[in-house]
């Protein structure tokens, strides 16, 4: 499903320039659940926009769902992320004009459903989120779990092939933070991929693979099994 | 998908309230400032277009070359339109009228005075498309005596009657006159108005001897209807062949040649060069301005939002980023932010409206007119409506919508989104365009200001406190009104005369000593006592010591007639006129009797006793008054006038009024253009208020640094001012030549001006800085002002 062969990104000011993803080389297969690890500036960041097409690599080759993309436009990337790609964010990015029915709906008008087909989505969605109760409020009335559940409303609503979560749990609290890594792990046993990048090895517990990244590099990649056993043998 | 960005922008608008109001509020009242102003213009455009023949009527003027001088005038001789009319196949109709004149309707032992009354040919209905709402539109004024007169003039000549048919006595004439037709009143966007209409034919019984020459009696109008296929150039060749044959043959030798021009309808009045016009003419430098304004006035507004949106654009970074991070392309975001400002201007458009609505009254009375919303024809409201909201709409959400349509979602998201410092930022051309418009205007204000202030206040050689006119038929009603006013304490002095300054004057061609063939020259017939009432001042010589006969033949100039006569020791010299030799006994001071936008022109005062008796000039008892309300000496020459003259109107002026009313229109311009500019300036400013917002919020976190390391709030300020204070120098340099060059050009179009001011220049840049100071650091004194520890924690 994604496959990256030395991918490098560098980014460049007028005096310096920073290697942010040094020749990383990996491939995450259909259906898995992938977290991404490292301390901070390892270009973990950097990582998922790539993979979230949201940024082109400097070198290497990207393929996302066996099309090399590194080399796509602006345009064509909009519209293979809208189709296929989910996020959701540590922060949430809702946008607080809209409601969380709004919210949700908004990948829905981009891929131009139509009014009913919309409502109909955004209904199912929010059901199953269990949050169709405050689909007429906005997100500044709805506490921090909630939001995230919006945000994994909206991220999910498209039926995309892949979620990349960026720090899902960050600033929630250790009962929602779990109760969103429920969602994830429940939508990965139905076939969606998920790719995270996280801080917390709680979290990454969720998943199935680690891959570690150290100085724009990967440094190992791990079963989560394997990597659980040795976080506690340290 | 639209449904979406209208709720989108509801939502904007309401969350963001105070911001959208001030852009409402901008974009409002410029809208409002434009639509008023359009009113105006098109009002101005569209005069004596309501001629069906509107393009094809040409009003004849004359161009007099007396040796190197040249007399340009409106007017024509009788003869000059039927001739021209019946010597060329491209003229096809032809209208005279005289020139405006007042009328007496006598009923019983009453009457009635009506200002605007003029003889015309039975063509006038044919040529003009003024309504004739009864009546036959070629007979009505075919047979002499008959009277056209208006709804107006019907409703109050008779109320309870049907006017057609009735006759009426006029001013002094023996015959009595028969109501032939009732027109609509004119249209108020035509130069040429009227209460009634007497047949041409009347005069030509009058005036037997001054109706068959060309080069005696150019008193009148004349228009012509030139068929549209015509060559101008050819006609005018044919047309001197013609003016030679008439008139110009027995000059042949002398340096004088008269030739006729055609001047279109519809320039008179925005075009026309003549101070002799029917109606106040308007010129076209007043209407450009205007235009300009607006133009301006809307430019900064558009300005205004765009550096708004700008300014806001970073509580909008997120959505935006997420919207893209979603799937929106540019092409989506660009429409939606179009939407959300076509939001903004169409709400901004309808409370326009409304503004229009509320300030039409003041803006009506300040030009003197009587616009109102509908008076535009639907087209150009629909067309304005598209302007404002659709194009305007389109021009001002370009830039915001470029700008904020490219921001970087991963950017953003990661919290990063302000340009690079260093980089050209266009908001900053903006800016500068805000300062350069705000400092054009400042200046152009106050030279309009200090020249219309000229105008009302400067010494025009005469009495102007304290003085009245009241006319009367004849010399004896005058003297004997004279007499009875000359009981008063309070009245100072009194003099009877044929005008007064600011009042109507008579030019006539005069041949002075060493100066033959002469030239045109204004005149006046006064008494002895003139000069003292009006306070003139005596040059040299002296001024008439009596009303008799002694000094019949006696004259006083002013000193431009002497100047055109290239006297230099001018008593003694002789003048003649019209067979007469008046000797020159005094030389008075140069004084306004015109009004100041035109040159002090030559001057022949005589005494009464010598007026010819053909003349129709009223007489004027000149009251000069000292000690007393202006009310009470109303009231007690009304009084007086009832008790010597029973059932007759009184006419009366006071002259310091009459000359305010000739700087009338310019007073209100100077204030309306006052109110336009000031509210540019608000509009402006709001937009240096949105960009100094958003600047301190760019600069939080360099702010708090500063704070951190020990920068006093002085020191932020100063910093924050001084970035928006280089602009204005900036501006400075390109705005201040550009008002100067344009203002310069603008004085040079009155007779007696100003001169431009320099020191206009330094008050703009002064207070365009005062301003832009006090408006930056507002936004700046907040960002001082925080605590810096807060902004460091948000960052």
């Amino acid at each position: 499903m994604i496959k990256t062969v030395d991918l490098t990104k560098v980014f460049r000011t007028e005096e310096v320039e920073t290697t942010a993803l040094n020749q990383v080389s990996f491939e995450i297969k259909e259906g898995e659940f992938v977290a991404i690890m490292g301390p901070s500036g390892c270009g973990k960041s950097t990582l998922l926009n790539i993979m979230g097409l949201l940024d082109n690599p400097s070198g290497g080759a990207y393929y996302f769902l066996d099309q090399e993309v590194s080399n796509y436009s602006e345009k064509q990337r909009a519209n293979l992320r809208k189709r296929n790609i989910g996020f959701v964010f540590q922060n949430f990015n809702l946008i607080d004009e809209l409601s969380v029915f709004e919210n949700v709906e908004l990948p829905l008008i981009y891929l131009g459903y139509s009014a009913a087909e919309r409502k109909q989505r955004v209904e199912e969605v929010l059901e199953q989120m269990q949050i169709m109760h405050r689909r007429n409020h906005f997100p500044l009335q709805l506490s921090g779990g909630q939001q995230q559940r919006v945000a994994v409303s909206r991220a999910v609503v498209a039926k995309p092939h892949i979620i990349l979560a960026d720090e899902p749990t960050g600033n929630l609290d250790s009962t929602h933070g779990d109760e969103v890594m429920n969602l994830l792990e429940t939508l990965n046993k139905n076939g969606t991929t998920i790719i995270m990048v996280t801080h917390s090895q709680r979290d990454a517990s969720y998943s199935q693979r680690i891959i570690r990244l150290f100085d724009g590099q990967i440094v190992t990649e791990d079963k989560t099994t394997e990597f659980v056993l040795t976080a506690a043998a340290q | 998908m639209i449904r979406h960005f209208i709720v989108t922008s509801f939502k904007h608008f309401k969350k963001n309230l105070s911001f959208s109001l001030i852009n409402l509020f901008g974009l409002a009242t410029a809208m409002a400032v434009c639509l008023m102003i359009l009113l105006y213009v098109y009002r101005e455009l569209s005069f004596d277009r309501f001629h069906a023949d509107a393009e094809n009527i040409c009003r004849i003027a004359i161009n007099v070359d007396i040796q190197g001088d040249i007399l340009y005038e409106p007017f024509s001789s009788a003869p000059m339109g039927p001739d021209l009319l019946e010597a060329f196949p491209e003229v096809t109709n032809v209208v005279r009228l005289s020139g405006r004149q007042e009328a007496n309707v006598w009923q019983n032992d009453r009457f009635t005075t009506f200002n605007k009354s003029h003889y015309a040919d039975s063509t006038f209905f044919d040529i003009f498309s003024f309504e004739l709402l009864r009546g036959n539109p070629s007979r009505a004024l075919a047979e002499p005596y008959s009277l056209v007169i208006t709804e107006s003039t019907a409703q109050m000549l008779f109320p309870d009657q049907d006017p057609m048919g009735q006759l009426v006595r006029l001013d002094d004439d023996r015959r009595m006159y028969t109501i032939t037709g009732i027109a609509a009143d004119c249209p108020p966007n035509s130069h040429l108005q009227f209460d009634l209409l007497r047949s041409f034919t009347t005069l030509v019984e009058h005036r037997h001897q001054y109706m068959n020459t060309w080069d005696g009696g150019i008193s009148y109008y004349t228009y012509l209807v030139i068929s549209g296929e015509t060559d101008m150039d050819a006609l005018y060749e044919k047309t001197e062949a013609l003016a030679y044959e008439k008139v110009n043959y027995q000059f042949e030798g002398m340096g004088i040649k008269m030739s006729l021009e055609f001047f279109p309808i519809t320039s008179i009045r925005l075009r026309s060069p003549f101070s002799s016009e029917m109606e106040e003419a308007n010129t076209y430098w007043k209407v450009w301005l205007f235009s300009l304004v607006a133009l301006f006035v809307l430019f900064i507004a558009g300005f205004n939002y765009v550096n708004l949106c700008i300014a806001k654009s970073g509580k909008r970074a997120r959505e935006i980023g997420m919207r893209k991070v979603l799937g929106a392309h540019k092409p989506a975001l660009r429409r939606q932010f179009y939407l959300e400002t076509l939001f903004i201007t169409g709400l901004s458009f309808l409370a326009a409206l409304l503004l229009v609505e509320f300030f039409m009254p003041l803006f009506n009375n300040m030009l003197n007119t009587n616009l109102h919303l509908f008076s535009l024809p639907w087209w150009v409201f629909l067309a304005a409506m598209i302007l404002f909201v659709g194009f305007f709409g389109l021009l001002a959400s370009l830039y915001p919508a470029w700008y904020m349509a490219s921001f970087q979602p991963v950017r953003i998201l990661k919290g990063e989104f302000w340009s690079k410092p260093g980089r050209f930022q266009p908001r900053n051309l903006l800016l500068l365009t805000q300062f350069i418009i705000s400092m054009a205007l400042i200046v152009c204000t106050l030279v309009v200001y200090l020249q219309v202030n000229y105008f009302q206040f400067k010494d025009r050689g005469f009495r102007q406190e304290n003085i009245m006119a009241v006319r009367a038929f004849t010399q004896e009603d005058a003297e004997l009104f004279r007499q009875s006013m000359a009981t008063y304490p309070w009245v100072e002095r009194q003099s009877i005369a044929t005008s007064f300054p600011g009042g109507t004057s008579y030019m006539e061609g005069i041949i002075p000593e060493d100066a033959d063939p002469g030239f045109m020259s204004h005149r006046i017939w006064v008494d002895h006592q003139y000069a003292n009432t009006l306070e003139l001042k005596l040059k040299e010589g002296r001024f008439f010591e009596r009303d008799d006969g002694l000094e019949e033949t006696n004259a006083l100039v002013n000193e431009t007639l002497v100047k055109r006569s290239g006297w230099t020791e001018p008593l003694g010299k002789t003048i003649d006129r019209a067979g007469t030799t008046y000797t020159v006994i005094g030389v008075l001071d140069d004084y306004f009797f015109q009004s100041l936008h035109y040159d002090v022109e030559p001057l022949l005062v005589n005494v009464l006793g010598n007026r010819p008796s053909y003349m129709s000039h009223p007489f004027w008892i000149l009251i000069a008054y000292e000690g007393v309300e202006r009310a009470d000496v109303l009231l007690t020459v009304q009084k007086e006038w009832n008790d010597l003259f029973p059932g007759n109107t009184l006419s009366h002026v006071f002259i310091p009024e009459l000359l305010e009313l000739q700087y009338v229109t310019e007073v209100s311009f100077g204030k309306l253009f006052l109110a336009f500019t000031l509210l540019a300036i608000i509009i402006a400013m709001l937009g240096v208020l949105g960009l100094s917002s958003f600047a301190a919020q760019q600069r939080q976190k360099e702010t708090g640094i500063r704070k951190v390391l020990g920068a006093s709030t002085f020191g932020i300020l100063y910093r924050s001012s001084a970035e928006f204070l280089k602009w204005v120098a900036l501006a400075s340099i390109m705005a201040l030549p550009l008002a100067y060059w344009y203002m310069e050009r603008w004085l040079a179009g009155f007779a007696y001006s100003i001169g431009f001011p320099f020191w206009t220049l330094a008050v703009a840049m002064t207070s365009m800085i005062i301003i832009a100071i006090m408006v930056v650091a507002s936004q700046s004194l907040k960002a001082a002002r925080t605590n810096p520890a807060e902004v460091l924690k948000t960052e």
